[in-house]
């Protein structure tokens, strides 16, 4: 069971892309929690046999979990996660076009669109129109996309409800103890389980690669070593891997980050950090990236790029890339201001000749620069004041808030309670006496950061739906609907030019402009969402 | 503390305005890269309005016919799930085999539903006769069936003459037995 705004977020976007019956079974399931079919026939009030469809529908796009329990029989259950997914689906599929090239992209795409897929149908479906070169061509795409761990193998496990296994495996623990269990036997337990499930997911995804036969170099293999081949397994279905696509998002945003603070060149030299150790970063929950050397960050440098124009030298001097590389990462480690203030404003880490990206600490600013960015907005510049002399002190009172913020208490004293209105910061009971007398306890402000990022992730789902309704109320606008129905006609849709009035054609085309800017906005919020939920420290998850 | 009557006299007397003003948040201009994005995003909402992912019932519509129906796209053109296409272990198997096998499962649904009422006489009858109705009559549609399934699990004749909305009550006979306030459950005692 999800949270009112998750749920409706949810909801919406599987009734976007699955039509309106699958779209009805999900809002059961999101706001019952895990039903068995016959539950669910009943609350829907839909026909068995629609019912039955969507189930299938949902789970073959990874978005419905099942088990089987001894009580209720097969329960299925929404996977809450793989759905807001969705919103970035066309991110993906730049990246992979921006990484890998337009046949990747394709591939990525089919992917997408039928939730998971066996090589050989991929390969016959996009060779359709180009049956010469169509199959070798994808097909490396597809061996690059697996090797790379973009697309990961789909197993009968990753179906199952992963809280049902963890129930199973915890028991199973608990069964062992002998004896009445202490608190620290139950949390261990807990946590052998936890691990269990780990080892096991990742046992299952390694199925996807299988070795060829050892190709027998004849005559000069004294050199070359033989080649042992992996080739993508046939029999696998593969499905995207959400995760190092959003690794991609997240040092997309790394990059963005470092160009508004210093400059464009910052930008190119701290890309180049990122892909030196790309393929090695599997996990957001990373703290901090592994190390590589200048040397190897020089080597991922685009030639086009002048590292010098980023920098005000004197025309004499023309120093080279390695030491304007060094100045750059000297710059991004704040090596300048070895205080915590600086390490806190710091993108690298630089030990020596070694650099690692700290996601952890740029994450932390982004988050604050969030939270900052919508007190603005909501409560004016004298709320953000606020808000920093909580997080710099910690908690403080009323009285003090007004004193060392500089403000006066008549304009600090409703600020403070429409922010706590809005969960942005809490308060602290501290009695003074015995009974909780409000006139002899203090009262302290302070901001609960992760409550309060929870509460804008919660917002900013209210928001990505409201933007969803909006643009599916321009859809069903009279005019407009009917301008769409008549393009859905197979003669229309042959010859729009002539059988569209130029009324009809200037509807369309402001549809479609309000509908791309609804859409670029989505995007643009969802990247909010991304940094408040996913980017790495403590995530805001329920479980 | 309170308005004393000056203050409400100094009040002005217009309307004030019915919403304070707001400021409407502009869109800044985006980028190529991100109208590709949008586009793609779309993509995926348009393909699988087509395909055979989107769930759809057959609808009648009331409308008369007219000459354009034939090029609007119509139920038949819409794709179905086929089972080759699913892989299916992937999928919990009754709901599965449900799907895809309706007839098969009639019979082992009717066979649990008798197993279990074999208790409630009334309840066997009317079972039986059901049975003897469905063997004959197999092109029924099997939705209208299955949801007489799921309702038969409720008891409901006494839910549907409880109530009684006077229509038969006979107030001449005051002074008669205790069926006479029942409704039609309590003619049979009369």
């Amino acid at each position: 069971m999800t949270d009112i705004n998750t749920a409706s977020l949810c909801e919406r976007i599987i009734r976007t892309d699955f039509g309106p019956l699958t779209g009805t079974v999900a809002s059961v399931l999101l706001t019952r929690g895990r039903l068995p079919l016959s539950q669910i026939i009943r609350f829907s009030k839909l026909r068995p046999r629609s019912v039955r469809g969507a189930i299938i529908v949902l789970v073959q796009h990874n978005l419905l979990w099942h088990a089987e329990t001894d009580i209720d029989g097969e329960v299925v259950e929404v996977n809450v996660e793989e759905c807001l997914m969705r919103m970035r689906y066309g991110k993906y599929v730049w990246f992979a076009e921006q990484h890998f090239g337009k046949a990747a992209a394709e591939v990525v795409q089919l992917i997408l669109d039928n939730g998971k897929l066996r090589p050989p149908e991929i390969l016959s479906y996009l060779s359709q129109h180009d049956p010469v070169k169509g199959p070798t061509l994808y097909s490396q795409a597809l061996h690059k996309l697996v090797e790379t761990h973009y697309l990961k193998p789909s197993t009968i496990l990753s179906h199952i409800s992963p809280r049902d296994k963890r129930i199973r495996y915890e028991t199973e623990e608990k069964a062992r103890i002998s004896g009445f269990p202490t608190a620290k036997q139950v949390r261990e337990a807990k946590e052998i389980a936890e691990v269990r499930l780990k080892r096991e997911e990742e046992e299952a995804e390694k199925v996807g690669m299988k070795r060829k036969a050892k190709d027998q170099l004849a005559g000069k293999s004294s050199k070359r070593k033989a080649l042992d081949e992996d080739v993508v397994d046939d029999d696998v279905y593969f499905r995207v891997n959400c995760e190092k696509f959003n690794i991609l998002i997240r040092n997309q945003i790394i990059e963005e980050a470092a160009k508004e603070r210093f400059n464009h060149q910052a930008g190119t030299v701290i890309r180049a950090i990122l892909k030196a150790t790309e393929p090695k970063q599997l996990h957001l929950a990373d703290v901090r990236s592994d190390p590589t050397s200048l040397g190897d960050v020089a080597t991922h440098l685009s030639d086009e790029e002048d590292l010098a124009e980023g920098f005000v030298l004197p025309p004499s001097k023309k120093p080279s890339e390695m030491t304007l590389l060094k100045d750059y990462c000297g710059i991004l480690a704040s090596a300048d201001n070895p205080t915590p203030a600086g390490q806190a404003a710091s993108f690298i880490s630089l030990n020596g000749s070694k650099v690692q990206v700290e996601f952890d600490i740029i994450g932390r600013r982004l988050k604050r620069r969030v939270l900052e960015a919508v007190a603005r907005e909501r409560h004016g510049d004298a709320a953000v004041r606020i808000i920093r002399l909580l997080l710099q002190t910690g908690k403080m009172d009323e009285k003090q808030i007004s004193k060392i913020g500089m403000m006066s208490p008549k304009e600090s004293r409703p600020l403070l309670g429409a922010l706590s209105a809005e969960s942005l910061i809490s308060i602290q009971e501290v009695p003074k006496s015995a009974d909780r007398n409000p006139a002899r306890t203090f009262y302290l402000w302070h901001v609960d950061l992760h409550k309060t990022y929870t509460v804008l992730v919660g917002t900013l789902y209210k928001t990505l739906h409201n933007i969803g309704s909006r643009r599916q109320a321009e859809e069903e606008e009279p005019v407009v609907k009917a301008v769409l129905e008549k393009r859905q006609r197979t003669d229309v849709m042959q010859d729009e030019e002539r059988l569209l009035t130029r009324n009809e054609r200037e509807v369309l085309a402001q549809w479609e402009k309000k509908r791309e800017k609804l859409t670029v906005l989505e995007q643009r919020v969802e990247e909010g969402v991304f940094i408040l939920r996913d980017f790495g420290s403590p995530g805001i998850n329920d479980e | 503390m309170g308005l004393t009557f000056a203050d409400i006299q100094s009040i002005s007397k217009e309307a004030t305005a019915l919403y304070p003003e707001m400021e409407v948040p502009l869109l800044n201009e985006y980028s190529e890269d991100e109208k590709r994005i949008a586009e793609l995003q779309l993509g995926f909402s348009a393909r699988l309005r087509k395909s055979a992912y989107y769930i759809t019932e057959p609808t009648k519509s009331i409308e008369l016919p007219r000459y354009s129906d034939k090029y609007r796209p119509s139920q038949a053109s819409q794709p179905t799930l086929k089972r080759k296409d699913l892989h299916q272990p992937f999928f919990p198997q009754e709901i599965f085999e449900g799907y895809f096998n309706p007839k098969k499962r009639k019979i082992t649904a009717r066979k649990g539903v008798k197993k279990r009422v074999n208790l409630d006489e009334i309840e066997a009858e009317t079972g039986e006769k059901e049975e003897g109705e469905e063997e004959r009559s197999e092109a029924g549609s099997e939705a209208a069936e299955q949801d007489y399934d799921v309702e038969e699990e409720y008891d409901n004749d006494y839910a549907e003459n409880y109530f009684d909305n006077g229509e038969n009550e006979d107030n001449e006979d005051l002074g008669g037995g205790v069926g006479a306030e029942e409704g039609g459950v309590g003619y049979d005692y009369d």
